[in-house]
Protein backbone atom coordinates (compact mmCIF):
# COMPACT_ATOMS: atom_id res chain seq x y z
CA UNK A 1 0.00 0.00 0.00
CA UNK A 2 2.57 2.85 -0.89
CA UNK A 3 -0.10 4.77 -2.28
CA UNK A 4 -1.19 5.65 0.82
CA UNK A 5 1.92 6.86 1.41
CA UNK A 6 1.55 8.94 -1.61
CA UNK A 7 -2.17 10.42 -0.76
CA UNK A 8 -0.86 11.19 2.58
CA UNK A 9 1.46 13.37 0.96
CA UNK A 10 -0.74 14.64 -1.73
CA UNK A 11 -3.17 15.62 0.68
CA UNK A 12 -0.71 18.01 2.72
CA UNK A 13 0.67 19.58 -0.48
CA UNK A 14 -2.93 20.67 -1.95
CA UNK A 15 -4.21 21.59 1.44
CA UNK A 16 -1.19 23.87 2.07
CA UNK A 17 -1.14 25.12 -1.77
CA UNK A 18 -5.41 25.81 -1.75
CA UNK A 19 -5.38 27.98 1.41
CA UNK A 20 -8.94 28.71 2.68
CA UNK A 21 -10.62 27.55 -0.84
CA UNK A 22 -13.06 24.75 -1.13
CA UNK A 23 -11.45 21.62 -3.24
CA UNK A 24 -13.86 19.76 -5.37
CA UNK A 25 -11.24 17.76 -8.10
CA UNK A 26 -7.66 17.03 -7.56
CA UNK A 27 -6.44 15.43 -10.83
CA UNK A 28 -3.73 13.53 -11.10
CA UNK A 29 -1.20 12.18 -13.70
CA UNK A 30 -0.52 8.57 -13.65
CA UNK A 31 1.49 6.56 -16.10
CA UNK A 32 0.86 3.08 -16.76
CA UNK A 33 4.94 2.85 -15.83
CA UNK A 34 4.27 4.69 -12.89
CA UNK A 35 4.02 1.53 -10.57
CA UNK A 36 1.49 3.11 -8.66
CA UNK A 37 -2.12 1.39 -8.88
CA UNK A 38 -4.91 3.83 -9.87
CA UNK A 39 -7.56 1.96 -7.90
CA UNK A 40 -5.52 2.11 -4.78
CA UNK A 41 -4.70 5.75 -5.41
CA UNK A 42 -8.10 6.57 -5.58
CA UNK A 43 -8.82 3.74 -2.29
CA UNK A 44 -6.31 5.63 -0.11
CA UNK A 45 -7.35 9.17 -1.62
CA UNK A 46 -10.47 8.27 -0.12
CA UNK A 47 -9.15 7.73 2.81
CA UNK A 48 -6.48 10.37 3.77
CA UNK A 49 -9.15 13.29 2.85
CA UNK A 50 -11.14 12.08 5.88
CA UNK A 51 -11.53 14.54 8.42
CA UNK A 52 -9.22 16.89 6.57
CA UNK A 53 -10.11 20.29 4.53
CA UNK A 54 -10.34 18.30 1.37
CA UNK A 55 -13.02 15.93 2.22
CA UNK A 56 -15.76 15.68 -0.16
CA UNK A 57 -13.10 16.12 -3.19
CA UNK A 58 -12.79 14.05 -6.40
CA UNK A 59 -10.04 12.17 -7.35
CA UNK A 60 -9.83 12.74 -11.47
CA UNK A 61 -6.73 10.40 -12.29
CA UNK A 62 -5.58 11.08 -15.87
CA UNK A 63 -3.89 7.81 -16.95
CA UNK A 64 -1.02 8.06 -19.64
CA UNK A 65 1.73 5.68 -21.16
CA UNK A 66 4.77 6.84 -19.42
CA UNK A 67 6.10 6.70 -15.59
CA UNK A 68 4.52 10.07 -14.77
CA UNK A 69 3.30 10.25 -10.96
CA UNK A 70 2.27 13.91 -11.00
CA UNK A 71 -0.30 16.21 -9.19
CA UNK A 72 -1.48 18.39 -12.09
CA UNK A 73 -3.93 20.76 -10.94
CA UNK A 74 -7.11 21.05 -8.42
CA UNK A 75 -10.59 22.45 -8.82
CA UNK A 76 -11.75 24.79 -5.98
CA UNK A 77 -14.22 27.21 -5.07
CA UNK B 1 -3.77 -3.57 9.76
CA UNK B 2 -7.00 -3.55 7.86
CA UNK B 3 -6.91 -5.10 4.39
CA UNK B 4 -9.34 -2.69 3.09
CA UNK B 5 -8.01 0.73 3.73
CA UNK B 6 -4.54 0.11 5.30
CA UNK B 7 -5.57 1.95 8.41
CA UNK B 8 -3.40 0.50 11.58
CA UNK B 9 -6.56 -1.15 13.34
CA UNK B 10 -7.22 -4.80 13.29
CA UNK B 11 -10.99 -4.05 13.84
CA UNK B 12 -13.56 -4.71 11.43
CA UNK B 13 -14.91 -0.79 10.80
CA UNK B 14 -17.18 0.75 8.71
CA UNK B 15 -15.88 2.08 4.98
CA UNK B 16 -17.73 5.10 4.34
CA UNK B 17 -19.09 6.17 0.77
CA UNK B 18 -20.41 9.48 1.19
CA UNK B 19 -23.30 10.32 -0.52
CA UNK B 20 -23.26 13.85 -2.97
CA UNK B 21 -26.09 14.80 -1.88
CA UNK B 22 -24.82 17.63 0.14
CA UNK B 23 -23.26 19.09 -3.52
CA UNK B 24 -25.42 22.34 -4.38
CA UNK B 25 -24.20 23.32 -7.66
CA UNK B 26 -26.51 26.01 -8.22
CA UNK B 27 -25.25 27.61 -5.16
CA UNK B 28 -21.15 27.56 -5.42
CA UNK B 29 -19.30 30.76 -6.74
CA UNK B 30 -17.63 29.44 -10.07
CA UNK B 31 -15.37 26.93 -10.12
CA UNK B 32 -11.43 28.04 -10.40
CA UNK B 33 -8.65 25.56 -11.74
CA UNK B 34 -5.31 26.18 -10.25
CA UNK B 35 -2.27 24.36 -11.57
CA UNK B 36 0.03 23.20 -9.28
CA UNK B 37 2.23 20.88 -11.33
CA UNK B 38 4.28 18.37 -8.46
CA UNK B 39 5.99 15.46 -9.15
CA UNK B 40 4.06 13.17 -6.42
CA UNK B 41 7.43 11.54 -5.19
CA UNK B 42 9.09 15.40 -4.63
CA UNK B 43 9.04 15.26 -1.06
CA UNK B 44 10.98 11.69 -0.92
CA UNK B 45 13.18 12.43 -4.05
CA UNK B 46 14.36 15.60 -2.65
CA UNK B 47 14.89 13.92 0.65
CA UNK B 48 16.72 10.76 -0.94
CA UNK B 49 18.76 13.18 -3.16
CA UNK B 50 20.56 15.32 0.17
CA UNK B 51 21.02 11.93 1.69
CA UNK B 52 22.91 10.61 -1.80
CA UNK B 53 24.63 13.85 -1.26
CA UNK B 54 25.94 13.35 1.96
CA UNK B 55 26.45 9.83 2.32
CA UNK B 56 28.96 10.92 -0.41
CA UNK B 57 30.14 13.46 0.95
CA UNK B 58 30.60 11.31 4.04
CA UNK B 59 32.63 8.54 2.36
CA UNK B 60 29.65 5.71 3.27
CA UNK B 61 28.34 3.12 0.80
CA UNK B 62 24.95 2.55 1.14
CA UNK B 63 23.54 -0.23 -0.29
CA UNK B 64 19.72 -1.15 -0.55
CA UNK B 65 18.55 -4.87 -0.39
CA UNK B 66 15.17 -5.58 -2.16
CA UNK B 67 13.31 -8.93 -2.38
CA UNK B 68 10.00 -11.22 -1.25
CA UNK B 69 9.67 -12.36 2.16
CA UNK B 70 12.01 -15.04 3.25
CA UNK B 71 14.06 -14.53 -0.35
CA UNK B 72 17.15 -14.88 2.04
CA UNK B 73 18.29 -11.27 2.08
CA UNK B 74 19.37 -11.34 6.09
CA UNK B 75 20.97 -14.40 5.27
CA UNK B 76 22.92 -13.21 2.50
CA UNK B 77 23.93 -10.11 5.09
CA UNK B 78 25.45 -12.53 7.77
CA UNK B 79 27.59 -14.49 5.46
CA UNK B 80 28.88 -11.27 4.33
CA UNK B 81 29.63 -9.79 7.30
CA UNK B 82 31.19 -12.79 8.66
CA UNK B 83 33.47 -12.32 6.00
CA UNK B 84 33.99 -8.48 5.27
CA UNK B 85 33.70 -7.13 8.33
CA UNK B 86 37.20 -7.45 9.99
CA UNK B 87 37.77 -5.21 7.10
CA UNK B 88 35.56 -2.82 6.09
CA UNK B 89 33.24 -0.99 8.66
CA UNK B 90 29.84 -2.09 8.52
CA UNK B 91 26.32 -1.26 9.92
CA UNK B 92 22.87 -2.44 9.11
CA UNK B 93 19.44 -0.93 8.89
CA UNK B 94 16.78 -3.65 9.11
CA UNK B 95 13.54 -2.90 7.73
CA UNK B 96 10.25 -5.10 8.74
CA UNK B 97 6.78 -4.54 9.37
CA UNK B 98 7.40 -5.80 13.11
CA UNK B 99 9.70 -7.44 15.48
CA UNK B 100 13.93 -6.69 15.75
CA UNK B 101 14.82 -10.60 14.63
CA UNK B 102 16.33 -9.51 11.46
CA UNK B 103 18.17 -6.90 13.34
CA UNK B 104 19.23 -9.96 16.42
CA UNK B 105 20.86 -12.23 13.65
CA UNK B 106 22.63 -9.51 12.73
CA UNK B 107 24.12 -8.73 16.18
CA UNK B 108 24.53 -11.65 16.78
CA UNK B 109 26.95 -12.31 12.97
CA UNK B 110 29.04 -8.98 15.14
CA UNK B 111 27.48 -5.84 13.88
CA UNK B 112 26.05 -3.00 13.95
CA UNK B 113 22.12 -2.72 13.30
CA UNK B 114 19.25 -0.23 13.83
CA UNK B 115 15.59 -2.02 13.26
CA UNK B 116 13.28 0.21 11.83
CA UNK B 117 9.32 -1.00 12.31
CA UNK B 118 7.02 0.05 9.69
CA UNK B 119 4.00 -0.90 11.01
CA UNK B 120 1.27 -1.04 7.94
CA UNK B 121 3.91 0.37 5.93
CA UNK B 122 5.13 -1.91 2.78
CA UNK B 123 8.43 0.38 2.18
CA UNK B 124 11.10 2.31 3.97
CA UNK B 125 11.20 5.56 2.72
CA UNK B 126 14.60 8.52 2.22
CA UNK B 127 13.38 9.74 5.84
CA UNK B 128 13.74 6.68 7.37
CA UNK B 129 17.33 6.23 5.89
CA UNK B 130 18.02 9.28 6.89
CA UNK B 131 17.46 8.99 10.58
CA UNK B 132 18.74 5.16 10.75
CA UNK B 133 22.47 6.46 9.04
CA UNK B 134 22.11 9.37 11.69
CA UNK B 135 21.86 7.20 14.90
CA UNK B 136 24.19 4.33 13.23
CA UNK B 137 27.41 7.08 12.88
CA UNK B 138 29.09 4.84 10.41
CA UNK B 139 32.67 6.38 10.24
CA UNK B 140 34.41 7.52 6.53
CA UNK B 141 34.85 4.42 4.31
CA UNK B 142 32.29 2.13 5.22
CA UNK B 143 28.99 0.63 4.16
CA UNK B 144 25.80 0.66 5.48
CA UNK B 145 23.35 -2.17 4.17
CA UNK B 146 19.85 -1.35 4.20
CA UNK B 147 17.31 -4.14 4.33
CA UNK B 148 14.16 -2.95 3.15
CA UNK B 149 11.16 -4.84 4.00
CA UNK B 150 10.31 -8.42 2.31
CA UNK B 151 8.24 -6.97 -0.86
CA UNK B 152 9.10 -6.81 -4.79
CA UNK B 153 6.47 -3.83 -5.15
CA UNK B 154 6.49 -0.93 -3.32
CA UNK B 155 10.71 -0.47 -2.09
CA UNK B 156 11.17 -0.33 -5.79
CA UNK B 157 9.17 3.52 -6.02
CA UNK B 158 11.05 4.81 -2.81
CA UNK B 159 14.63 6.65 -3.55
CA UNK B 160 16.49 6.43 -0.32
CA UNK B 161 19.77 8.01 -1.35
CA UNK B 162 21.49 4.63 -2.05
CA UNK B 163 24.63 3.70 -3.99
CA UNK B 164 22.50 1.10 -5.14
CA UNK B 165 19.49 -1.19 -5.58
CA UNK B 166 20.41 -4.72 -5.05
CA UNK B 167 17.31 -7.33 -5.81
CA UNK B 168 17.60 -10.72 -3.88
CA UNK B 169 15.74 -13.49 -5.29
CA UNK B 170 15.91 -16.99 -4.67
CA UNK B 171 15.60 -20.19 -6.98
CA UNK B 172 12.21 -20.90 -4.94
CA UNK B 173 10.14 -17.98 -6.25
CA UNK B 174 10.18 -19.24 -9.95
CA UNK B 175 12.08 -17.60 -12.78
CA UNK B 176 8.91 -15.51 -14.31
CA UNK B 177 9.57 -12.80 -11.47
CA UNK B 178 11.48 -10.66 -12.93
CA UNK B 179 8.72 -9.91 -15.57
CA UNK B 180 5.84 -10.17 -13.59
CA UNK B 181 7.29 -7.43 -11.04
CA UNK B 182 9.61 -5.70 -13.54
CA UNK B 183 9.66 -2.43 -11.36
CA UNK B 184 12.37 -3.28 -8.91
CA UNK B 185 14.60 -5.36 -11.17
CA UNK B 186 14.80 -2.32 -13.68
CA UNK B 187 15.65 -0.07 -11.06
CA UNK B 188 18.20 -2.43 -9.23
CA UNK B 189 22.01 -2.58 -10.69
CA UNK B 190 22.86 -6.04 -9.44
CA UNK B 191 20.50 -9.49 -9.29
CA UNK B 192 21.42 -11.83 -6.62
CA UNK B 193 20.02 -14.92 -7.38
CA UNK B 194 20.26 -17.13 -4.35
CA UNK B 195 19.16 -20.60 -2.43
CA UNK B 196 21.41 -22.30 -5.67
CA UNK B 197 21.89 -25.24 -3.32
CA UNK B 198 18.67 -26.09 -3.94
CA UNK B 199 18.47 -26.39 -7.46
CA UNK B 200 18.53 -29.88 -7.63
CA UNK B 201 15.32 -30.23 -5.75
CA UNK B 202 13.36 -27.45 -7.89
CA UNK B 203 12.75 -26.74 -11.46
CA UNK B 204 14.02 -23.41 -11.96
CA UNK B 205 16.20 -22.54 -15.00
CA UNK B 206 18.60 -20.04 -13.60
CA UNK B 207 19.37 -18.73 -17.65
CA UNK B 208 16.00 -18.16 -18.20
CA UNK B 209 15.77 -16.01 -15.09
CA UNK B 210 18.49 -14.18 -16.00
CA UNK B 211 17.07 -13.73 -19.42
CA UNK B 212 13.68 -12.74 -18.28
CA UNK B 213 15.78 -9.85 -15.56
CA UNK B 214 17.83 -8.91 -18.89
CA UNK B 215 14.69 -8.28 -20.74
CA UNK B 216 13.56 -5.47 -18.07
CA UNK B 217 16.84 -4.52 -17.90
CA UNK B 218 19.52 -4.99 -19.88
CA UNK B 219 22.23 -3.36 -17.65
CA UNK B 220 21.39 -5.88 -14.88
CA UNK B 221 24.04 -7.64 -13.22
CA UNK B 222 23.69 -11.27 -12.05
CA UNK B 223 25.42 -13.05 -9.57
CA UNK B 224 24.72 -16.57 -8.40
CA UNK B 225 25.37 -17.90 -4.90
CA UNK B 226 23.92 -20.01 -1.30
CA UNK B 227 24.63 -18.04 1.68
CA UNK B 228 23.94 -21.65 3.37
CA UNK B 229 27.38 -23.06 1.62
CA UNK B 230 28.73 -19.86 1.12
CA UNK B 231 29.76 -20.28 -3.00
CA UNK B 232 29.14 -16.87 -4.74
CA UNK B 233 29.38 -14.67 -1.24
CA UNK B 234 32.61 -13.68 -2.24
CA UNK B 235 31.83 -12.01 -5.33
CA UNK B 236 29.26 -10.48 -4.26
CA UNK B 237 31.62 -8.90 -1.92
CA UNK B 238 33.85 -7.66 -4.78
CA UNK B 239 31.17 -6.13 -6.46
CA UNK B 240 30.38 -4.07 -3.47
CA UNK B 241 34.18 -3.14 -2.90
CA UNK B 242 34.18 -1.98 -6.48
CA UNK B 243 30.72 0.02 -6.36
CA UNK B 244 31.90 1.24 -2.81
CA UNK B 245 34.92 2.49 -4.20
CA UNK B 246 32.95 4.97 -6.27
CA UNK B 247 32.11 6.99 -3.01
CA UNK B 248 34.83 5.99 -0.10
CA UNK B 249 37.71 8.17 -0.14
CA UNK B 250 40.59 5.88 -0.13
CA UNK B 251 42.05 2.73 -1.53
CA UNK B 252 41.13 0.76 2.08
CA UNK B 253 38.41 -0.98 -0.29
CA UNK B 254 40.93 -3.90 -1.34
CA UNK B 255 40.69 -5.86 1.81
CA UNK B 256 37.60 -5.89 1.55
CA UNK B 257 36.99 -9.52 -0.97
CA UNK B 258 39.98 -11.22 0.96
CA UNK B 259 39.26 -13.87 3.23
N1 LIG C 1 18.79 -23.61 1.27
C1 LIG C 1 19.00 -22.32 1.51
N2 LIG C 1 18.20 -21.67 2.37
C2 LIG C 1 18.43 -20.37 2.59
C3 LIG C 1 19.47 -19.66 1.92
N3 LIG C 1 19.42 -18.36 2.32
C4 LIG C 1 18.40 -18.27 3.19
N4 LIG C 1 17.80 -19.47 3.36
C5 LIG C 1 16.66 -19.77 4.22
O1 LIG C 1 15.53 -19.05 3.77
C6 LIG C 1 14.73 -18.61 4.86
C7 LIG C 1 14.54 -17.11 4.80
O2 LIG C 1 15.81 -16.47 4.91
P1 LIG C 1 15.95 -14.98 5.45
O3 LIG C 1 17.38 -14.62 5.34
O4 LIG C 1 15.28 -14.83 6.76
O5 LIG C 1 15.09 -14.21 4.35
P2 LIG C 1 14.73 -12.64 4.28
O6 LIG C 1 14.71 -12.28 2.85
O7 LIG C 1 15.64 -11.88 5.17
O8 LIG C 1 13.27 -12.62 4.88
P3 LIG C 1 12.39 -11.34 5.41
O9 LIG C 1 13.33 -10.44 6.16
O10 LIG C 1 11.38 -11.95 6.29
O11 LIG C 1 11.81 -10.70 4.20
C8 LIG C 1 15.45 -19.08 6.12
O12 LIG C 1 14.87 -20.28 6.54
C9 LIG C 1 16.87 -19.28 5.64
O13 LIG C 1 17.55 -20.25 6.39
C10 LIG C 1 20.30 -20.39 1.01
O14 LIG C 1 21.24 -19.87 0.39
N5 LIG C 1 20.01 -21.70 0.84
MG1 LIG D 1 15.21 -10.52 6.66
Amino acid sequence: MHELALMEDLVSTVAGEVGEARVHVVRLEVGRQACASPDALRFSFEVCVHGTALEGATLDIVETRGAELRLKEVEVT
Amino acid sequence: MCTTCGCETDDVHDHHHRDHDDHHHDQVPAVRTLRIERDLLAKNERLAAVNRHSFAARGIAVFNLIGSPGAGKTALLESIIRRVRTHVPLAVLEGDQATDRDAQRIEGAGCRVRQINTGAGCHLDAAMIEAGVRALAPPRSSIVFVENVGNLVCPALFDLGELAKIVVMSVTEGEDKPIKYPHVFRASRLMVLTKTDLLPHVPFDADRCVAFAREVNPEIEVIRLTALRGEGVDEVCGWLRAEAARVWPSRRAAGIASP
